[in-house]
């Protein structure tokens, strides 16, 4: 099923698809707060988004210096060429230790890779500690944001939920309520876990420290009580120096929730006395994508989600829809490099207004990557007979002066004289859940002429 | 592994950029710009009177507390001994008492770090948490925080707090206290 079809089974609910467009519109408000209120706000996207220029040029180096400081600093480091590698190698750390009981941090990184149901299968508990993510989980359920997990999912729905796993009382849907009874059922894990896995915000080169930033502060209960601390991260999280996190933890929270900072932003560097740390750094198609010169820059995003909260296409399918491990704007730029054909239609999700690009943090051009992945499939034949047939049909319409005219004229006229039976019926696709418009008389060209311009 | 991917790298990054330099904004140090940022971010802010001490202070806002962890020398509250208990052990903790090195204006995050602490999980693992600010460590905004952090003493673990934990992960509610402290009181001096 692909992108659209989901989507419509989606806004079949209209209630929820309002709801669901609003709770997330209400972010995209937030961030605008937020932004407003610091004067230098887009001279420090356009320093964001130098910075990670520099560094992909750069990216061996700078890997390379991190890895000599991490090493200084007492902390194993590991290379992944993909998932499978990767997720061997977080199970090869845990069996050496005898460790059967991790809790995990949210991690992008570790969602893409499937780390889950891979150690799951290797007879490990994987218990997660955000409150959306072990949601999720107990939905069994992939995540449907980046940032906001369990933003499908009503009050209500959790209330049955938690009554049905955690006990809590019947109907009751009080999220402060369902909080503590999930803060206390995740502090038990806490307290038994023997190993903890999260994800990576920022990793400097010059320190060899991972930046970890949460709001619940679940990742460093985890890292702090475990004796085993595994860091995952994506290649491309590097950054160069600590002075860079001044502009970076400036930049992520009020783009992500509208929060001027998130509540805990965390500086791993050394393993605790008593503990050991390990950094997993993956690649898994990274180093492929440098080669792609109008699809590369898409490895600066710092995955603060702020282009699915503004994406009308987004708040009005929802993230399951996408099928790929990361959804909207972002994700749909993504996901052709892994598997150009089966995510095909994700280039096609959006209407190209352009709004992931204003508010994306470091500027990645988004809308134009969209673009120009959509000639990457029309090119290698992904697109489908009927739409490469209309598509070919509209070109020939739209290359030739005369044509035009007399095709959109004819449009015109039948708007107009037409019977709206004949128009408005299923196999026009314009006119699904709407009436076609009312027709004008002229076209822009005959008024132009008409008044004299 | 780790050559195949560098090599890989090597043949494929594009064209280097120069790192662009970062100004100094020169952002408002206030303390009371502080101050409201920090209430912004759901803390108690409490700037002490010269007749009042931190003790007063900390015995008015949390009265009948068991457990407490104090690493605060100067301050004359007993807590329990963590020197040679896991950090599992800590738990249950009614409080925990910390230093702050340095705020921060424009959010209203404070730096912690291990210097000042027995255990690394404290500042998080506590239901309550009081952070202890000296009135001139005050920095603008993160640029600033950064530069501060490089006359600081070297730490292996390091974190801005700013505010209690929270989370809105249920339907964009709002919730003070996830999975760490339900609430932050700091204490000016």
């Amino acid at each position: 099923m692909n992108h659209a079809k989901k989507a419509e089974i989606f806004i079949a609910n209209t209630e929820r698809t309002d709801w669901h467009d609003q709770a997330l519109w209400f972010i995209r408000s937030k961030r605008d707060i937020a932004i407003n209120k610091v004067a230098e706000w887009e001279q420090l996207r356009d320093i964001a988004s130098q910075i990670k220029a520099h560094v992909l040029g750069n990216l061996d180096n700078y890997l390379l210096e991190f890895e000599k400081n991490a090493l200084a600093n007492g902390v194993h480091i590991h290379w992944a060429e993909d998932g499978e590698a990767h997720n061997k190698i977080v199970h090869g750390i845990l069996k050496k230790h005898k460790i059967t009981k991790v809790v995990k941090s949210k991690s992008m990184l570790t969602e893409e890779c499937h780390l889950n149901p891979y150690l799951e299968s290797n007879g490990i508990e994987v218990m997660d500690t955000d409150l959306g993510e072990r949601i999720i989980q107990m939905r069994n359920e992939p995540p449907s944001h980046i940032v906001l997990p369990a933003i499908h999912i009503k009050k209500e729905e959790v209330g049955e939920l938690f009554h049905e796993q955690l006990n809590t009382e019947k109907g009751n849907a009080d999220p402060d309520y369902l909080t503590n009874a999930a803060r206390l059922h995740l502090r038990e894990k806490f307290l038994v876990c023997e190993g903890a896995i999260t994800g990576v915000n920022f990793a400097v080169a010059e320190t060899g420290e991972v930046v970890v930033c949460t709001n619940e502060g679940n990742a460093d209960m985890g890292t702090h009580i475990a004796p085993i601390q595994i860091h995952c991260m994506g290649l491309e999280k590097i950054i160069p120096k600590r002075e860079h996190l001044g502009v970076f933890t400036r930049v992520l929270a009020r783009s992500a929730t509208g929060q001027a900072i998130t509540v805990y932003t965390s500086h791993h560097k050394k393993p605790k006395p008593t503990g050991e740390m390990h950094i997993v750094i993956v690649d898994n198609g990274r180093s492929e994508k440098l080669a792609q010169k109008d699809f590369y820059s898409s490895l600066k995003c710092i995955r603060c989600g702020a282009c699915m909260n503004t994406c009308p296409i987004y708040r009005r399918s929802g993230g399951h829809s996408y099928q790929f491990t990361i959804p909207g704007p972002i994700g749909s730029i993504l996901a052709p490099n892994t598997d150009l054909k089966k995510h095909s239609d994700l280039p096609f999700a959006s209407t190209l207004c352009g709004s992931c690009e204003d508010v994306c943090p470091v500027k990645i051009d988004i809308a134009h990557q969209l673009y120009k992945w959509r000639q990457v499939i029309g090119k290698e034949g992904h697109l489908g007979k009927m739409k490469e047939k209309s598509m070919k049909i509209t070109a020939s319409i739209l290359k030739n002066e005369k044509k035009f005219k007399f095709y959109t004229k004819m449009m015109r006229f039948s708007l107009r004289k037409l019977p709206k039976s004949m128009f408005n019926i299923s196999p026009n696709k314009w006119a699904k859940n709407r009436a076609m418009p009312p027709a004008a008389k002229e076209s822009f060209r005959e008024w132009v002429k008409k008044s004299g311009g | 592994m780790k050559n195949q991917i560098i090599n890989r790298i090597k043949s494929n990054k594009p064209e280097n950029i120069d790192l662009p330099k970062i100004p100094n904004f020169g952002n408002n140090d206030s303390l009371l710009s502080f101050i409201e940022a920090s209430k912004t971010s759901a803390a108690t802010v409490v700037h002490i009177a010269e007749n009042q001490s931190i003790e007063e202070v900390i015995q008015t806002h949390f009265s009948n507390h068991q457990r407490i962890v104090n690493t605060i020398p100067e301050i004359d509250i007993e807590g329990i001994e963590t020197k040679n208990i896991a950090p599992r052990d800590i738990h249950p903790l009614d409080l925990a008492i910390v230093q702050g090195a340095f705020g921060v204006v424009e959010n209203g995050a404070i730096w912690v770090d291990n210097q000042h602490l027995p255990h690394r999980v404290i500042p998080f693992i506590a239901e309550h948490l009081v952070i202890i600010l000296d009135k001139r460590n005050i920095v603008g905004d993160m640029h600033d925080a950064y530069r501060r952090l490089e006359t600081h003493s070297d730490s292996d673990f390091g974190v801005f707090i700013a505010g209690p934990s929270k989370t809105a992960d249920i339907e964009q509610c709002l919730v003070i206290g996830a999975q760490g402290p339900r609430s932050l009181l700091v204490i000016i001096v």
